[in-house]
């Protein structure tokens, strides 16, 4: 039983790097369905709608990241793995905001992603103004790895 | 680091000269052609509208002969390597394919027509096919196929559904008292769906052993004939015997065409190129005697231009400034370092009106960022290496859009090689796993920086003022255009205040305990930095309340818009957060890679022969395949940083590409500089 430290902070990265993962995955297939089917039409926006596509899949980055600083800070890559259920519970708490706004936000951003791209197959010229509007929902995804870091690195010192 | 200077030409030539101008102008590749109306009678376009299809079918004729000779002679197909490059050919031999020409193209039509005869007769062979199929039930009856009956009695034929046998048919047919219905019942075919049967019956009991047999979902067959099955199944065999001979008479003939396939490649760019003269006629003035023409082109090229066009031609060649507020076509020019990226910044939108060329501001940031996003000097040796030996081995054919993208890898490469020594990447941690799986030495590769897998937050905190760095760098460059254009203002509200808010910002987070805890480092700046510092960031912020609305009249909105302008440097924070994913892609490379060694250590451990064999393979296809991955990733993810962070400081964008009039052919291009050898 007093193992079950570590196991919740190792859940808290899988959460992580889980959640966000899944939404870019089903956020850049989305795109990438919308993509295929502009370039379908005219193949010199390939490179635009590509861009596009690609956007939401930060989410899917910082997810990463933070179960690597979360693996990191536990000690799980290599080092000691004594762990307070406590402080475990803390680890899965400081994961959860990329987890959850991480899969939202990428589902949400795919959308205005496909949106963009739709923007730039009828005027091409565009693009700049196209690329802002999936840019916008990153900062929310942004913010929760902005806690995520703070609170993983907060966790570590403490002694409970 | 330039936009071309334009100038508007104008040339004028007499009429039965204008075919050399034009082909003289589309081999130069170096002049715009623009639209030239004029209100008077004496001048008109020309329709082409004739010439236009007539065009649009050879081009159409010349690629279907090309793919019917691929088709039936995979081997004739003369592939066209995409870095080699189009076959530069001399003039002269351009103007001596217009003998060629009716021939190749009647050559062209009876391709087509020994095609599609083969595919005609392909379709009646498929059709002889299926009524064979349906004739195999039908064999042993040997009665004509639409065999009657005699006098007297009726004869039916067909299936019925299911297995049937002889006697269930038999008390199938049967009065309504229960005795059977005098008839003949023979099974002529069982399959597994039915079953072919024939019924002879009277004349009179006709109605009745039909209507008995159709309420059990009898089905005639489906082709009559005068002759028995067995006849016309050998009439349809033969036939296909023929059919066949054909098809293999006519896939020979197609053989001994196989000879003009350069010709049809030629005659596809000939006409592709005549097509686009004839296009640009569309733009020009024509009458009786004279042609005119106008245009832009680089400044530097328009000396030469007249000089060349003036000597070989009857024609005057006037040279005019563009005017100051103008639009004109944008063309760039690099130094050979940063004009590979000279597409990525065509790809998000050309300068506008008063706007500089950003192509060499973001090819340093392009081949930091891609170096930093891949680092690891093995595949960046990789790069180098095959870029180098498919530029050096093309050298003198590529195209000048390849070289560009092949020299944009080389230089990614090169920056990638650089970042990969400094945190001691080399294929991951392969030369460790060699010496430890192989010769059980602890080997420690040096990082010349240090480890990213050891310490992230350092890494972290490197992407973030780098990302500060590039961010800063846009926000100079918006300075550098305000100054330019004597926006004096926009420089100080727009540019400066931000730059004094934010270093004064970035210099009291530093020294706190919060951010000194995450990147564990300690810092004590002297109290009076704070204190200047507090004092710029809230004179800055107070600037830029009351100035960062000053489009508005009202004060009160004007202050309000501020605010919210203020609120921006969120916005800022988001930015600088983006580039963490430096660390992420980083990092993401070297793990992935000490997995595919880890694994193929394990697959090596015994040391034997078979296990260094299998090691080796292992290695090379994950290493190829993270290769290709990481780099797909770092250069997307470069670009999508100086897009979105870099180009959303300073740039807009809105100007229109110069498109020369030239040879958009496929196979070969013509030089006026080639000599017949």
């Amino acid at each position: 039983m007093n193992n079950l430290g570590i196991v919740f902070a190792l859940l808290g990265a899988a959460f992580a790097v889980l959640f966000a993962g899944m939404g870019s995955a089903i956020a850049v297939g989305k795109g990438g369905q919308a993509a295929a089917g502009v370039v379908t039409e005219d193949p010199s926006k390939f490179g635009r709608v590509l861009i596009l596509q690609l956007l939401p899949g930060t989410q899917g980055i910082y997810g990463l990241l933070i179960g690597f600083i979360a693996l990191n800070q536990i000690g799980l890559l290599g080092g000691s793995s004594e762990m307070s259920l406590a402080k475990g519970l803390l680890y899965l708490a400081a994961c959860l905001p990329m987890g959850f706004v991480g899969y939202f936000s990428a589902i949400a951003q795919a959308n205005a992603a496909v949106s963009a791209i739709a923007l730039v197959s009828k005027k091409p010229e565009q693009f700049g103004k196209a690329m802002l509007f999936p840019i916008m929902v990153e900062t929310y995804a942004i913010f929760a790895l902005l806690i995520s870091i703070l609170a993983i690195n907060g966790v570590g010192p403490l002694s409970i | 680091m330039a936009i071309l200077q334009m100038k508007k030409i104008c040339i004028a030539t007499l009429r039965k000269e204008r075919k050399k101008l034009l082909e003289k102008i589309q081999r130069r590749e170096d002049i715009q052609v623009s639209e030239t109306t004029s209100d008077d009678s004496v001048f008109f376009q020309e329709d082409i509208s004739n010439a236009e299809d007539m065009f649009n079918t050879s081009i159409r004729l010349s690629t279907q002969a090309r793919e019917i000779l691929t088709k039936y002679y995979p081997s004739s197909e003369i592939k066209v390597s995409s870095f080699a490059g189009r076959k530069a050919l001399p003039v002269s031999e351009y103007d001596d394919f217009s003998k060629k020409y009716r021939k190749i193209l009647k050559k062209a039509y009876e391709l087509e027509d020994l095609h599609e005869d083969i595919l005609e007769l392909k379709n009646k062979i498929l059709n002889h096919e299926v009524q064979l199929e349906t004739l195999k039930c039908w064999l042993n009856f040997d009665l004509p196929l639409n065999y009657k009956g005699t006098e007297s009695t009726v004869c039916f034929k067909g299936t019925l559904p299911e297995k049937w046998k002889k006697e269930d048919i038999i008390s199938l047919l049967s009065y309504e008292d229960g005795s059977f219905i005098p008839a003949e019942v023979e099974i002529i075919y069982e399959a597994e769906r039915y079953t072919g049967i024939a019924v002879f019956a009277l004349e009179k009991d006709s109605e009745l052993v039909e209507s008995k047999l159709r309420f059990k979902e009898f089905v005639p067959p489906t082709i009559t004939s005068s002759k028995t099955a067995k006849e016309l199944k050998e009439e349809l065999e033969a036939e296909i015997k023929d059919m066949e001979a054909t098809i293999q008479e006519n896939t020979e003939k197609i053989g001994t065409y196989q000879k003009y396939m350069e010709d049809f490649q030629f005659l596809e760019d000939y006409d592709q190129m005549r097509q686009e003269k004839y296009h640009v006629l569309t733009k020009t003035l024509t009458s009786n005697n004279a042609f005119i023409l106008t245009g832009y082109c680089p400044a530097k090229q328009a000396a030469a231009i007249k000089e060349d066009l003036e000597a070989s031609l009857t024609c005057v060649v006037d040279i005019q400034d563009v005017k100051e507020d103008e639009d004109f076509p944008i063309l760039l020019e690099n130094n050979a370092f940063a004009a590979p990226l000279e597409d990525t910044v065509a790809s998000y939108s050309l300068p506008g009106k008063g706007e500089i060329d950003p192509t060499f501001a973001i090819s340093i940031f392009h081949y930091v960022l891609f170096g930093l996003m891949l680092s690891d000097a093995g595949y960046g040796l990789l790069m180098v290496l095959g870029c180098g030996f498919i530029l050096w081995k093309y050298r003198k054919t590529m195209e000048a859009a390849t070289k560009k993208n092949l020299m944009l890898f080389l230089y990614c490469g090169l920056a990638t090689v650089f970042w990969g020594v400094m945190f001691g990447s080399y294929f991951g941690d392969l030369p460790d796993t060699i010496a430890r799986t192989f010769f059980n030495y602890d080997l420690h590769t040096p990082a010349l920086w240090f480890f990213p897998i050891s310490e992230p937050m350092r890494l972290l905190a490197f992407s973030m003022i780098f990302g500060l760095i590039h961010l800063f760098t846009g926000l100079l460059m918006k300075a550098y255009l305000s100054w330019r254009s004597k926006d004096f203002s926009g420089l100080i509200y727009d540019a400066l205040f931000w730059l004094g808010l934010l270093i004064s910002c970035v210099i009291i987070l530093i020294n706190t305990s919060m951010v000194q805890g995450i990147f564990n480092y300690s810092l004590s700046l002297p109290t009076i930095l704070i204190k200047i510092a507090q004092i710029i960031a809230m004179i800055c912020a107070i600037g830029i309340v009351l100035t960062n609305g000053r489009e508005s009249k009202n004060p009160a909105i004007r202050v309000a818009k501020g605010a919210y302008a203020l609120y921006g440097i969120s916005g800022w924070l988001s930015d600088v957060l983006s580039y963490a994913r430096l660390l992420a892609l980083g990092l993401a490379t070297g793990v992935i890679a000490s997995v595919i060694n880890l694994m193929a250590s394990m697959a090596g451990a015994s040391g034997s022969i078979i296990g260094i064999i299998l090691f080796t393979i292992i290695c090379i296809i994950g290493h190829i395949l993270n290769l290709g991955i990481n780099a797909l990733g770092a250069y997307v993810h470069a670009i999508r940083l100086e897009y979105v962070e870099f180009f959303g400081k300073f740039y807009e964008g809105g100007g229109s590409p110069f498109k020369p009039f030239g040879m958009n052919t496929k196979y070969y291009k013509f030089k006026e500089s080639i000599k017949n050898e």
